[in-house]
């Protein structure tokens, strides 16, 4: 069977189009796939460079963003200690 | 308090623990608790609302209402699930919401801007993005992305949590999030595209 055209940022995939798995990336980085979803999605990105590059991009920026570690300053601290009347 | 008293307060009391204590005027177990939440709620105060100079406000606002009604916690959820649900009636106390979000955009021009299709060179997104970068990106978003991104994935929050906090039902959640997603990835992209009008 001959290949849909499609545009090039739109493949069609392992029965997945691009849009379908730009549309599943959360889902999938969030676990809530099924085994079955996941798989096709691996097959659709393994034959898709354009997926396999956003793909990529986007978990790393959602892995920054679960890095990204709090401070609070010192003189924030001390306001917020004093408006509660607490002692640190 | 007596010292002894005080030093009763485990230093990895559960929550629960800690409010009830706190519910009965127990100060060290309420230094305690602000000691531990602090950094989450003061985060999550600077996403929710545009003026710096009430983020502190915000922070102060939300331990004040935490520790008088302690005793309120019911202990289903988090007790942090319960602290964002009041940081965020504080902010929007102090600075209401401008207008929501429109979501008219569909997620290939979400996708598109943030990169979906283009040849984005390797270090666009390698290590050197630092924490700056990702704070300045997250600047130029909408509070109602900023919020979102700040309870599922820099606090990791459940889903279910999120969606409590936020008053949405878990699908809405989820789509939200996931625009969120994208157009924090757009803005680390560098482009400026927020919503929030000047
Ligand atoms: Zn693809």
């Amino acid at each position: 069977m001959k290949a849909r055209e499609l545009p090039a940022e739109n493949r069609l995939v392992a029965g997945l189009l691009c849009t379908q798995v730009l549309a599943q990336l959360s889902a999938y980085l969030d676990g809530e796939l099924s085994e079955a979803e996941v798989e096709q999605i691996r097959s659709h990105v393994q034959g898709c460079t354009t997926c396999e590059e956003f793909g990529g991009r986007f978990a790393t920026a959602v892995q920054k963003l679960r890095e990204v570690e709090e401070e609070v300053a010192p003189d924030t601290d001390d306001r917020l200690f004093a408006a509660l009347g607490l002692s640190r | 308090m007596s010292l002894s008293a005080a030093a009763d307060v485990a230093v990895d009391s559960p929550d629960t623990a800690l409010l009830e204590r706190i519910s009965s005027g127990d100060k060290a177990a309420a230094s305690m608790f602000v000691t531990r939440h602090r950094a989450s709620v003061h985060r999550f105060a600077k996403a929710l609302v545009r003026d710096r100079g009430i983020v502190d406000d915000v922070l102060q606002d939300t331990f004040i209402a935490a520790l008088t009604h302690a005793g309120t916690f019911r202990g289903e959820g988090s007790a942090r699930g319960w602290l964002f649900t009041i940081a965020r009636r504080a902010a929007l106390k102090l600075e209401p919401r401008e207008q929501p979000l429109s979501e008219d955009d569909d997620l290939e021009t979400l996708g598109v801007r943030a990169g979906w299709g283009a040849a984005d060179p390797e270090s666009l997104m390698g290590t050197a993005q630092t924490r700056e970068q990702v704070n300045l990106a997250l600047q130029r978003l909408h509070a109602e992305d900023r919020e979102i991104l700040v309870l599922r994935d820099m606090e990791g929050l459940s889903g279910p949590e999120t969606a409590e906090v936020l008053q949405l039902g878990l699908a809405a959640m989820k789509s939200r999030l996931h625009r969120a997603r994208l157009r924090f990835l757009a803005a680390l992209r560098g482009e400026e595209f927020g919503h929030e009008s000047a």
